[in-house]
This record gives structure tokens, sequence and C-alpha cells, in this order.
């Protein structure tokens, strides 16, 4: 690894990391020796991942600024509207493209470069792989004021969907210059050095395009003829300690996982939503008693699962006088209607045939909910996007055992992972052997993939 | 830090005030009660890190329900200030041209605006201010104290101590540590009062010294740290600077002064905005001019290492203060009554100001100008003046404000069109010997100056001569001849009138017998040799013929002299 010090002197450059090599770590050295930094990234998740590398390290709080790339130019944008011209409300899709061009606008006022000039020594840049052209051109201006240096991975630029095509070699290193490439997989160091030995060799040969085979590797291979094979799913983690994840690409296919799981794994939901915006709109819709129902069972349909009865089998005593509890609240659904609403959720927890697989839904929409019933927010649209608003802020605890995609596990680590039905990942249109190899390179201790054939060989990443 | 502008609603004696003041270094005049405190002190109420109490006296007429709003807009502003994480998102433009605009663009310089607003609670609010945020944010003390400002006003002794929060204090150590050094010097101080040993406070009393040496202090024996044991035994405050063993509070009030503007200004690492008040306070005149040129110098200096500037505002009612600042640091300050809107200009054309200060200076700090062509009028009708109070209860025309300037000669028009401009009221007094070119007739005129003169092409000599009669002819060339020396005057006398030595030894009632030209001619001749002899083109001499112009004026009320006194006393004391 470059020493941070050594750093210092670059204007302008680009550090290559792959996953697990220590770049949180050099970022905070980096950041550390400033009077005041400021770290730009992606995500939420992305700046707990640093401030609690900092925090660690004891870096003073005051000493570096972590901010996402949105939210930084947000506040800037709001704050010199006349030039930003930042939408309204909270931006958008596209929108984003828009305040990121208008703070770049607004970088060309001298008075306002002075203002950065004046705030950060130095600016870091975290998963430059995922930024979009306007991010690039707001990068290359920002460049311009303080000495800027970018930290990312090419192999982990999953987000080619969403516009982060940038071209390494032609456009990213012409105006920030490769400083180094970091060497040494920390992640394994200790846990598992030849699982990142594996993973290293995997990503090279992910990106020549070749073939990766699965057996006689520290990979765990387990025969599998679809994603669900519960047996793979649950063999793999059978007396395993600590986080384990499942990685798939298909978020629904995630969620059918978690409900086939019954729970053993949980899904967790996009930083934007989508489910629980959902359950709102729905209950805006009409303040009456069947919608406000109807809405409820369709929430229970995407967050719990219910084991069929056996033949023969009837209902328990218990459930069946939850049954009959749950239809007080649900005759005041009209009514009192937030209150009514979190009674019924409380009861439906406790049905014993019922296994939630979307805990951190549920808990959502029942805080939203409760907001509602404090007379805090108007209408429960408003209700979910602040619960959604704090979430962002706050951060999200992950559960032990978690479902998910690539794109929502990206940037965190697990004890274990397993991968299902590695073959899906042929079947993605972008990217496909970038989210395979951020799916395999999350694991710190073991690997497990399962599928039909014991190899793998994509398509060459475009780079 | 530079004051970019400033802006005051209901502030004591003011019911509105706007300045910009355009400079790093300004210097503030104007008449008694002209609100030049007031702008100093609302500058100091806003950008101070000090907590002020607010009482009904601070509001305009004392009037609550009135809030007190006093914005002040700083630019050249340090990093500390522009950072995002203080006020970097609130910063405003200020353009080329001096137009505040909310949000910067092009060129514009980053500014702050901070505003300082109390109601009827008489509880201040400090804010930092744009129309853009949502919520004006709220500036504490502390960060206050990052636009470096700095008030001297009358004798403030505190600086001159090491006590809790004083300047000293500070330079003994960064904050953290100097709680500690202090509390062990204190200890230290119990056990031997032998200060001078404790390095710390050594080190800092010599910096201190060098300091005040610096902007003209005098040093005695040398500045160190003395215990001052008052009311209360042993406390912070009761190590103080000392100079030979004698406390510093106890030496001149000048020096007092300056070691105290020097030792708070050096605390301040980057651009001090410095409010003086009365700047000569205590000083004699070459010090007076050291202190400023030594503020000056520091600002060239600063400049020259591409350092901030700063900013000096000081008030002044010294001439000697202003010719050491300069024209162009001029600004004069003024409050309308009844309506008391304060207002602050600067010279538009700076040539005519820079003559006035050269040859009339007091008049700046007058109020009603009398500009008069030259040394003659000045003279003649500055001695004239003294026979005035009687007929006005024995108001001298100085009590109302009022001054008779030197204009210069044929510049009086450009000065008192100057003056006009910067709100005095003037008049202009003259001769009438050249015409009153019709351009500086018509500026004049449209100025509503009104310009006093004989008329029918006489000038003052010719004017007195025309209508004195024998006794005061006769008294008049005496005064010529104990000032310009009898053989003189005789010599050009005789040859001018074809007389012979020992006619004009005798009275001058006599001279027209003895002479071949008539009475009026002989005047004439007199007064021709008079106006091309220069003989009164001197102040005082011209000044010691104003009894007799007096004389001759009264006596002939009727004549064009008596008329032009009397319009021009009546305007003096209109």
């Amino acid at each position: 690894m470059p020493e941070a010090q050594d750093l210092l002197g670059v204007e302008r450059g680009a550090i290559v990391a792959p996953a697990g090599h220590g770049k949180t770590e050099l970022i905070a050295k980096v950041a550390a020796l400033g009077k005041r930094t400021l770290v730009l990234t992606h995500t939420n998740a992305g700046i707990q991942a640093i401030r609690a590398r900092l925090k660690r390290m004891r870096i003073p709080r005051s000493a570096v600024v972590v901010d996402t790339i949105a939210g930084w130019c947000l506040r800037y944008a709001h704050a010199f509207p006349g030039i930003a011209q930042p939408p309204v409300d909270m931006p958008v899709g596209a929108q984003w493209d828009d305040v990121h061009r208008g703070v770049k606008s607004a970088l060309g006022v001298p008075a306002i470069r002075r203002v950065v000039e004046a705030s950060y020594d130095r600016i870091l840049i975290d998963e430059y792989q995922d930024c979009n052209g306007h991010q690039h051109e707001l990068a290359i201006a920002l460049s311009a004021i303080t000495p800027t240096m970018i930290f990312g991975d090419p192999m982990q630029g999953i987000f080619e969907f969403a516009g982060a095509t940038l071209s390494w070699e032609r456009e990213i290193h012409a105006t920030f210059p490769l400083v180094a490439e970091l060497e040494v997989p920390y992640r394994w160091r200790d846990k598992n050095p030849a699982l990142g030995d594996w993973i290293a060799d995997a990503r090279d040969r992910l990106i020549r395009g070749d073939r990766v085979e699965f057996a006689g590797g520290p990979v765990a291979y387990r025969h599998a003829d679809d994603a669900f094979d519960m047996e793979a799913l649950f063999q793999s983690i059978e007396g395993k300690d600590g986080t384990i994840a499942a990685i798939h690409c298909n978020k629904g296919i995630c969620y059918r996982l978690a409900a086939a799981a019954r729970g053993g794994y949980q899904a967790i939901e996009e930083m934007a939503a989508k489910t629980m915006t959902e359950f709102a709109a729905r209950w805006d819709a009409s303040p009456t008693q069947p919608v406000r129902r109807d809405t409820l069972r369709w929430l229970f349909g995407e967050s719990f699962s219910m084991r069929k009865l056996g033949e023969e089998e009837s209902p328990s005593a218990e459930e069946t006088s939850l049954l009959e509890a749950i239809k007080v609240p649900m005759a005041t659904l009209a009514v009192d209607g937030p209150r009514a609403a979190l009674e019924i959720l409380l009861l439906t927890r406790k049905l014993p045939r019922a296994r939630l697989h979307r805990q951190e839904l549920v808990r959502d929409v029942e805080r939203a909910i409760s907001e509602l019933a404090a007379g805090r927010c108007a209408t429960m649209l408003e209700a979910a996007k602040r619960i959604r608003d704090r979430a962002g802020v706050v951060g999200r605890r992950m559960p032990k055992r978690t479902v998910s995609t690539p794109l929502l596990l990206k940037g965190l680590e697990f004890d274990h992972v397993v991968v299902p039905d590695a073959a899906h990942f042929a079947y993605e249109r972008q990217a496909q052997a970038k989210l395979f190899y951020v799916a395999i390179s999350r694991p710190t201790q073991s690997l497990t993939i399962t599928g039909s054939q014991g190899y793998l060989q994509l398509s060459p990443p475009a780079l | 830090m530079q004051i970019r502008h400033l802006k005051a609603e209901d502030f004591r004696g003011t019911a509105t005030l706007e300045w910009a003041p355009g400079a790093a270094f300004c210097c503030l005049i104007g008449p008694g009660d002209a609100g030049k405190s007031t702008v100093l002190d609302a500058i100091e109420a806003v950008l101070s890190s000090r907590w002020f109490s607010f009482g009904e006296h601070d509001f305009h007429r004392g009037d609550t329900a009135k809030t007190i709003v006093v914005e002040v807009t700083v630019g050249e502003l340090s990093k500390a200030l522009k950072s995002d994480e203080r006020f970097g998102l609130y910063v405003r433009g200020w353009t080329k041209a001096g137009v505040l605009r909310d949000e910067p663009e092009d060129d514009d310089e980053a500014v702050l605006t901070v505003r300082l607003s109390v109601d009827a609670t008489l509880e201040p609010v400090w804010q930092v201010v744009c129309d853009r945020a949502d919520e004006p944010r709220t500036i504490s003390n502390r960060d206050r104290a990052l636009f470096g400002l700095v008030r001297l006003a009358g004798d403030d002794a505190r600086h001159l101590g090491w006590g809790q929060g004083s300047v000293l204090s500070r330079l003994t150590g960064d904050s953290d540590e100097a709680a500690v050094r202090l509390a062990a010097a204190y200890k230290a101080a119990r056990d031997s009062a032998n200060l001078g040993e404790i390095e710390s406070l050594a080190k800092t009393a010599g910096a201190a010294e060098v300091f005040a040496k610096g902007l003209g202090a005098y040093v005695e024996a040398g500045y160190g740290p003395g215990l001052e044991l008052g009311r209360g035994g042993l406390s912070s405050g009761s190590i103080a600077l000392h100079d030979g063993g004698v406390p510093l509070r106890l030496a001149g009030l000048g020096t007092r002064r300056l070691a105290t503007l020097a030792i708070q200004k050096s605390a301040i690492t980057e651009g001090a905005i410095v409010l003086v008040d009365e700047i000569e306070h205590g000083l004699e005149p070459h010090r007076v001019m050291g202190a400023i040129s030594q503020l000056r110098g520091d600002q060239a200096r600063a400049a020259e290492a591409k350092r901030p500037i700063g900013q000096v505002l000081i008030t002044t009612h010294s001439e000697v203060a202003l010719g050491e600042a300069g024209a162009e640091s001029l600004r004069v300050c003024r409050t309308t009554r009844p309506a008391r809107v304060t207002t602050i200009i600067k010279p538009g054309a700076p040539d005519p100001i820079r003559a006035l200060m050269r040859f009339a200076p007091r008049a700046l700090f007058s109020r009603r100008i009398l500009v008069s062509e030259g040394n003659t009028e000045v003279g003649v009708v500055n001695g004239v003046r003294e026979f005035w109070p009687p007929l006005y209860g024995g108001i001298p025309i100085e009590h109302l404000g009022g001054f008779i300037a030197d204009g210069n000669g044929s510049q009086a028009p450009q000065i008192a069109l100057g003056l006009r401009g910067l709100g005095y009221d003037i008049a202009v007094f003259r001769d009438s010997d050249t015409d009153l070119s019709a351009e500086d007739a018509a500026a004049l005129g449209a100025q509503g100056i009104p310009v006093f003169e004989y008329g029918a092409g006489l000038d003052v000599e010719h004017a007195i001569i025309s209508v004195a009669s024998d006794a005061q002819m006769q008294r008049l060339i005496e005064h010529l001849r104990v000032e310009r020396g009898a053989g003189k005057i005789d010599d050009n006398l005789r040859a001018a009138l074809g007389m012979t030595a020992e006619a004009l030894a005798q009275q001058f009632s006599t001279w027209e017998l003895n002479s071949t030209l008539d009475a009026a001619e002989l005047r004439r001749r007199i007064a021709d040799e008079c106006t091309s002899r220069k003989w009164l083109k001197d102040q005082r001499i011209a000044r010691g013929a104003g009894p007799i112009a007096w004389q001759v004026a009264t006596e002939s009320p009727d004549s064009p002299l008596a008329q032009t006194f009397a319009a021009a006393r009546a305007w003096l004391y209109a």
C-alpha cells in the first residue's frame, strides 16, 4: 500500500483498489493528514463505512467531512440556487444530473470556488467506478480548486445500467492519472488467505473473459439445479458463526428466497424503499376500510410467508384467537386507521404459522404508521418519506442472515457468502462479470457457490 | 477583513445609516454629534466578540418598539469564515461596482453579512444572513471573534493585564495551554512575586513592548509582568504590564492608548478591523502622525506581502491626523435634524479637498463654511467677525459651527463645490476685480451657494479705501507702515502719488492739499498700490486691518463694503 504521506503531493490522481485491499483504510489515513478533508462517496452505507473506520482510527470528526456526492451537491445547490437551479423538491431520477450540473456551474463562480478552497485542503472521492459523466465533470471542476484523489475499482462498476459507464483509461485517468494499484488483499490475510488469492485470480480471469473454476480450491461448490435449492442455502451455513449473505442478482428471486427460507434469511430494502412507498400510496388512496384492509393484506403478502396447513391439520387455538382479535381493529380501520393498523401488525407478527422475511420493511412501515398516528405527518406518504430519510441518515442494521442483490450488498462484507445458481450471472444484460466479482468478493471466511456446473464463463467487462 | 457595507436602523442617535467605506483606511470627520461614534459603535456591536447588554438608551429616541437592526457586510474574509463548516454557504457577492448581490456571480468578492437585531425584549440576536437561506444562522461570540475587530474607544486598562479573556493572556499561549500556564503563573506569583522570571509572561511582555513601541508608545525601562494586588486578593487580573516597575495603567494617556491598541491588534493575525475613536486623544501632534503612519504602513506591508490588509476606521477632530491620513481617506459624517438620517460622504474629486486640506484643514471640522477667495479676504473677514458677537448675544460664529476658510484664490469655486458635495453649508466670499467665470457661476448657482462680492469691479482694498474717512485712512497707512516697513510703504506711495517724503509724513487729511490729485484719484492710487504690491495679501496683516474695515463699514452702511459684510454675516448667523 502506498504511504498516505507520499500521496499528499498528488494534485490529481487515482488509486485503483480491488475489493478488500485496504482502500477505506488508505482513505482514512490520507484524510487524517489534512486539517479538513472532504470524502465523497455514493451511498449512506458508504458514508457509514468510512465514518466507522475514521472512528476506529480515532481521527477527530472535525478533520474529515464525509458525504455522498449527491448530498454534498444538494447542499451547495441550495446554498447557491441562483446559479445551481436545484429542483424545489427532493430530486428524483434524472433531476440529480441537473443538481450535479448546477453545482458544476456554481463552481465556475470565483466566490464559490473560494468557499470550497477555504473549506477543504483535500478532496477524496470513493467508489469512483459508480460515477456517471455528470459526477465526473463535477469531480474535474473540484480538482481544479483543491487537490483531489479518486479511489475505486473498475471491476466493481456495476451501475452501468444507471449510466456509470466512464472509461477508466480514456476518461477517468485523463484527469486523474493512475497513482497506484493496491496489491495486498488485507481482508483475507488473517482469516482465509487462500480465498483472497482465489478471488484475486478470479478477478483477473473475469477481466480477460476466461473461465472461473469453482472446484478444487477454497470455494465450496455444491451442485444445485436452481436457486431455490434450500439445502445448499442451509447446509452451507450449518454450524457457522458470523454474518451470512446469499447473493442473487434478481430482486424478486431474493424476496422469494427469503420467503422460501421462512425468515431464515431476511431480505433487505433498497434505499428508495419502493415497497414502503407503494404501501403508503395505497393507504393514502382512500380512507375507506376495504382499501386499507387490502393494503395491509398486500403488505402481509410481501413480507410474511404462511406455512401451509398439513393435511388433517387445523389452525391452532392460538391462531384462531389471534384472528378473532385482529377483527376488532380491522373494523375500525376507517375511523382510527393508523392505530388500528399498528394493532393489526402487532397481532399478525404473533401468528404461529407466519414467518416474517422482510423485517426491515415491516418495521419501517410500523414506524411510518406511528408517525401518522402521532399526528406528526399528514399523509402516509409523507411519513414513509420521513422514515426513509431517517434511515438514510441513521443507517441500517444488517440482519445476521441476509439475502439480497450485489447492488445492495456492494461495499459490505460478510463472514460467509452463498451464491445460489451461479449461472444466472450469464443472463444479466450488463456488467455480468463485475456483478459476479462483487458477489464473490464479499465473504471474509467462506464462499459457497451452487449451480448446475462447476465453472462460469462471462463476457469480459467494459472497463 | 474589511467592512464593505454598513446599515443601521434605529440605533442610538441615528434613525437610518448606510455606508460603504470603500477603502482600507478611512478617517471619519464631522461636527460634534454628527454620528461618527455611532458609526463605530454600530460596527462594534455587530462584529465584536463581546456580549453587549442593551438598554432603552440604545434605541433611537429610547423607543423600544422600533427594533434595532444593524447589518455589517464584511469582505476580505479569512479562510475560517469562508469555510462551509462555518458560513461559507452564506457568502454573498460584492460586485466590482460596489453593489451587494445576494448570491455571488462573475468576479464578485465573497462577503458575509452579519445582522444584530434587538427588539423590545432587549435580547440581542446576532445572525449571519442571506436572502436565499430559509433561516438566518446564529453566530456565536466565538465565531464573531473571527472578524478580528479591535476597538480603541476611551481609555481601557483591561488590555494591559493578564486578566481573564484579555489579549495578553491569549498571546501568552494557545488557548488550551494558557489557562494552565496562567494557573502556574499565579501559583508562582504567590510563591515569589518575581514574575519576570516566569518565561512565558516575560516573553509576552517583551512582545507587547515591541508592538507598543511600533505604534509610538513611550517605553521607559522596558515592559515586564508585575503583580498588582487589588481588592479581592490574588486573581487573574493581578498580573499586569509594568514599565520599569510602574504599572502601565499609570503611564500617560497617549502611551496607554497606543499600548492598548498595539497589544489588541497584535493578537489578530489576519487583517484586523481596527476602530479608533479620536486617535489624537492624549497624543502630541507628532505622535498622532507617527501612529497613523504606522497603521497605514502595516497595511502597505501586508498588501506588499499579499497578506490580508484589514481595515482601519478612525474618527478625529485633529487636522494633523486628517493631514496625515490624506484626502482619499476622508469621509464626512453628518446626521440630519430632525429626521436623524446619518450620511457619510466621500469627496467626489479629491483635488479641491486636497487644496482645502492644505489651506484650511480646520474648515472640515465645522458645519458652515465661508470660502473666501484669498488671504486678504480671509484675514479681513476674520478681523471683522470679532465685532459680530455683541450683535448676536455674545455668540461667535464658531459656536454655530461657522468657519471662514481660505479658498486659495481662483480655486475658491472648486473648493466650495467640493465642500458642498460633502454636505457642508457653503458660501463664497470674493473680490470683484475679476469676474466669476460663467461656468463657475452656474455651478455655484445650481448648488445654491451664495456668492458675496462688492460688485462694480471692487476688490477689498478698493472697497475699504474708497469709502474710508481720513482718520480711517490714516489708521490703515499706519498699520501698513508697521507691518510692511515705513520706508517701503512711503517710497512706493511717493512714487505713485508724486508726493514728497515730507508731505507723506503729514496726516492723511493733509495729503490732498499737498497733492495734484483729487481725493478720489488719490484714494484710487493708494488702493491700486495696495493691491499691486500685495500689502494686505497676508492673513495676519489683513486681519489687523479688520477693525479698520469694520469701522469703515459701520460708518458707511450703504457702501458695497458694508453691504457685503452684512450679507456674509447674516448668512453665517442664519
